[in-house]
């Protein structure tokens, strides 16, 4: 009735929108978190078109004068870490040598183990799942030294063998339970009927649950792709010298440079490494999400 | 202005559909009136326009003589009561009622009294201190309804409360909230597909479909004098039998041509005015057509199903090619395959016309 | 579940056995190794001599150590709570019918794509005193305007902070969005008839129907806070001096920097028993809520 009142209207079809102060703060909260979240990204796209002179006036937010792409070529072919000047096409390569395996190895193992934990009651099932879960809660830093002999012992140690076993026997906890889960929402009845029909353990695996885990697949891809893609420490310890993934190849080369450090280029190489997982997510949006909340369902 | 609740010419649009294409609607106060329709036929999305829930396209609302278009619904002076109860699920039931007084910042004492009298009323009290959850369907409902009890407002707005509950409780809360109406003498605006409520609870029901009312009238008046073929279809259990055929004056006398019988229309007076060729529907409800020892009135059917429903038993026989449903007492002896003969009732029967549906 | 799967237990138990072989001998075996070598007074290489629990002793004792378990306090605290805040926050703005909802949503989400070193690395230019924020700040006359936190040894560790609240929050946000989404419409309706404002509906019914979802919350985030390794790293590599090493920083310097094998063994089973303390608790106390409400039913 007060907005009868305000407009001195009579009231007849749909309300006049008055745009209230709520609803203005409402966008301002808004738009002011999308700027908090953009600014360095902002920045970092901004400082490596610069050349190193526009950098030193230190005006962060202004725009380079030209697109100086210098620094990106300097970023993936030349820059140095230590005596190395190889730039980080090295390391980029490296993470896809190691990425592309882990994570379709992780994914059907995972989608394996969830099937076989789900559907056929094998003894000790319920107990080996309880404590997957809780072993995914285990900080790295308790299986370091011993992964580290043990890898050393099977000549595995600092290899590319070595940190893709790493990264798959790290991601079972995560996986294994996406995929029991998403396994024990097919009904039953599915997997009753294909028994009834004479198909096996690994046909009923093959030929019904992995065509039909598809969104699963996805999201776990996803997921493990981004992932395996961002670690740093596993790839740190495990991957040797010769095959230090993109973010290891990074570090080094932003944080251990002796003489003025070239902005520009640790900017474009910053860029160039979180690439491929910003491009993954964009691209899935939404599949990105259901990794999320998939697994934070605990079982 | 006496109606308690008023529309006048609203229409609601959902983007480019029309939900409810201009439609008027007086309410009396203290009436208990239905909006009965099927999924879809705008009814919860009108009751929700009156809640102010919903915005209106075009139209107005009022309630209790004020212009309520474009008030919040907390000025309304209404109550309602959603179909999945809506309680707030970690507030014990006395909290649940006593929330919205608390939050209005009502005197203690207050907030107690009305509490205790909705409790009073609804057989809330030894429930006061539990959970939502650990209420069965009924008691929640009862709940949700005393929700609405402490707010003193004139107008009760129910939509469909009782569609989530198994058919013995629904029975058993229909009737209480009858008592609670005349015990009460709110107006109360009920929404709901299921007939049965509407005819039991109603004073007056609005039948609607797509949007717009297509009678509006007392259980009797819809049931006995149904104004279209939807009304005439979607009231009464088993539905009322249509039979479609072309109007013809014999002899001075109106019949039904229906294929190659003849039922005679003279008792009929909406029959007399009608031109010869024109295609009608007439409508029989069931308990209106009586087997009888054969007579030259009667019609001759062949029995095809047998349903014996304890009290009543419905048979469906075959007649000139078309199935009727017939009422008829509980000891019925007959038996599919046999052949009956149907007295039809037809001074009570309903003309509609083929093409409009409407009656005539 | 109660499934009663049909099929040969045999096949199945034995395209178990790479798990089984996993869950013995990398999470057992490794964790009992681990535990071994920290009751040892192992340097270099395992000795197997036994000095039950000297190691602990002495790394509380350790400087570096108390400094570290200090900051991963101040880091839970701060990243756990902001995080919760500022992700339920933009979760109730989106949910409040905003146009440009998914837009929004990217944005917000996005740095949860990036790897912690790409975090840390940013952070680390834009609070540069000399060509950071601050500095065109300055430029601009403002020159009250501070924002070098990672150049001080008191306030380092908040940098860290900042860090981790701007690339955890859009988790929070989704996993709240996903909450709020499931509150019963009807709700939402009952509350506006009986003229209960908005922020009232968020306190006392929204919120605490949240319950579930602030729990799974706070143990990612919990995890993910005491496992902080790469951020700090990238960001400021521990210093200035110690200021910011936080305990996974500790062992892994201990491990392969300082050879100090025991002592950096104790330290992980140090950091072990904090996850356990916080996970099982949270884990009981959801399976206590999972139980009473199938008991309700």
């Amino acid at each position: 009735m007060s907005v009868a009142v305000a407009t001195g209207r009579n009231p007849r079809g749909p309300r006049p929108v008055i745009v209230t102060p709520g609803r203005i703060g409402l966008y301002v909260f808004l738009v002011a978190a999308a700027a908090f979240f953009l600014l360095p990204a902002y920045v970092m796209l901004l400082t490596s078109f610069k050349t190193m002179d526009e950098i030193r006036q230190a005006h962060i937010f202004g725009w380079p004068s030209g697109l100086d792409f210098g620094a990106w070529f300097t970023a993936w072919g030349n820059a140095c870490s230590g005596q190395d000047c190889q730039g980080v096409a090295v390391g980029f390569w490296n993470s896809v040598k190691i990425t592309v395996p882990s994570t379709i190895i992780s994914v059907l193992f995972g989608a394996f183990n969830g099937y076989a934990l789900s559907f056929w009651r094998a003894p000790g099932s319920k107990v080996l799942f309880a404590v997957i879960l809780i072993a995914g809660f285990i900080p790295f830093q308790v299986f370091m030294y011993p992964m580290v002999r043990a890898l050393s012992t099977l000549g595995i140690y600092n290899s590319l063998t070595g940190i893709v076993a790493i990264h798959v026997i790290f991601s079972v906890p995560l996986l294994t339970l996406l995929f029991r889960n998403y396994y024990a929402s097919i009904p039953l009845e599915l997997f009753k009927a294909a028994r009834v029909d004479g198909a096996g353990f690994w046909r009923i695996f093959v030929s019904i649950m992995l065509p039909m885990s598809t969104p699963m697949l996805v999201v776990a891809g996803i997921m493990q792709l981004t992932g395996i893609w961002n670690d740093f420490i596993l790839g740190l310890v495990f991957a040797g010298r010769d095959n230090l993934p993109m973010t290891v190849q990074l570090n080094n080369i932003v944080n251990t440079t002796t003489g003025e450090r070239l902005y520009n280029v640790n900017m474009a190489a910053t860029i160039l490494t979180a690439l491929v997982p910003l491009i993954a997510y964009f691209v899935s949006g939404r599949w990105f999400v259901r990794g999320i909340t998939a697994g934070s369902v605990k079982g | 202005m006496n109606a308690a609740v008023s529309i006048r010419e609203v229409d609601i649009a959902y983007g480019a559909a029309k939900v409810v294409s201009g439609l008027d609607l007086d309410i009396a106060p203290g009436e208990f009136i239905v909006l009965l329709g099927p999924s879809g036929c705008g009814k919860s999305t009108l009751l929700n326009a009156i809640a102010g829930l919903t915005e209106v396209s075009d139209g107005e609302i009022w309630i209790s003589g004020k212009n309520a278009t474009w008030a919040e619904p907390k000025d309304r002076g209404i109550g309602m009561v959603f179909q999945s109860y809506a309680l707030y699920p970690r507030m014990s039931v006395a909290d649940n009622l006593s929330f919205g007084l608390r939050v209005a910042g009502l005197p203690k004492a207050e907030i107690a009294q009305r509490v205790g009298r909705a409790a009073e009323i609804l057989h809330l009290e030894p429930l006061l201190k539990r959970r939502p959850s650990d209420l069965s369907g009924g008691q929640r409902q009862r709940v949700a309804i005393g929700r609405a009890l402490v707010r003193d407002v004139d107008v009760f707005l129910f939509d469909e409360p009782l569609s989530n509950l198994d058919a013995k409780l629904r029975g058993e809360l229909r009737v209480e909230i009858k008592r609670l109406h005349q015990q009460l003498g709110n107006t109360m605006i009920y929404v709901t597909h299921d007939q049965i409520e509407a005819m039991t609870l109603a004073d007056r029901i609005a039948v609607m479909r797509d949007g717009v009312i297509q009678q509006l009238g007392t259980p009797a008046e819809i049931y006995h004098q149904p104004a279209n073929l939807f009304v005439a279809g979607f009231i009464g259990s088993p539905q009322m039998d249509l039979i479609e055929g072309v109007m013809r004056h014999e002899n001075g006398r109106a019949v039904l041509e229906v294929g190659s019988e003849i039922l005679p229309l003279d008792k009929l007076a909406s029959a007399a005015g009608l031109a010869d060729g024109r295609r009608i529907v007439l409508g029989v409800r069931p308990e209106h057509i009586v087997p009888r020892a054969p007579s030259p009135h009667a019609v001759s059917a062949d029995v095809a199903v047998v349903e014996p429903m304890g009290a009543d038993t419905v048979i469906w026989s075959t007649w000139n090619g078309r199935s009727l449903g017939t009422r008829v007492a509980g000891d019925f002896a007959g038996r599919a395959g046999d052949t009956v003969s149907l007295d039809v009732d037809l001074a009570k029967a309903s003309l509609f016309d083929a093409g409009t549906g409407l009656r005539l | 579940m109660g499934r009663r799967a049909i099929g040969r237990p045999w096949t199945a138990l034995l395209s178990l056995t790479p798990l089984w072989a996993i869950v013995v001998l990398v999470y057992f075996g490794t964790t009992f190794w681990t535990a071994q070598i920290s009751l040892t007074d192992s340097h270099l290489l395992p000795t197997g001599h036994f000095i039950g629990l000297g190691q602990y002793g002495r790394l509380f004792a350790t400087q570096t150590w108390q400094i570290s378990i200090q900051n991963l306090l101040i880091l839970l605290i701060l990243v756990v709570g902001g995080c919760l805040v500022l992700g339920f926050l933009l979760a109730a703005a989106l949910d409040r019918a905003v146009r440009f909802e998914n837009s929004f949503r990217t944005i917000f989400l996005y740095p949860y794509a990036l790897s912690f070193v790409v975090t840390g690395l940013v952070w680390q230019w834009l609070m540069n005193p000399d060509l950071g924020i601050q500095a065109t700040f300055h430029q601009l006359g403002l020159t009250w305007f501070v924002f070098d936190w990672t150049m001080h040894r008191e306030t380092a560790i908040y940098a860290v902070a900042l860090a981790g609240i701007w690339q955890g929050s859009g988790l929070v946000m989704v996993l709240m969005l996903a909450g709020l989404r499931g509150i019963d419409q009807d709700i939402w309706r009952a509350a506006r008839i009986e003229g209960i404002p908005v922020h009232r509906i968020y306190r006392s019914i929204v919120l605490p129907q949240l319950t579930p979802t602030i729990a799974t919350a706070v143990t990612i985030l919990a995890m993910g806070v005491i496992k902080t390794f790469d951020l700090v790293i990238a960001l400021t590599n521990g210093g200035p001096g110690t200021s910011t090493v936080v305990p996974a920083k500790f062992i892994m310097d201990n491990l392969f920097g300082r050879q100090n094998l025991a002592l950096a063994t104790a330290g992980a089973m140090v950091m072990l028993l904090t996850v356990l303390a916080v996970v099982v608790p949270l884990a009981y106390a959801q399976n206590v809520r999972a139980a009473r409400q199938r008991n309700a039913l």
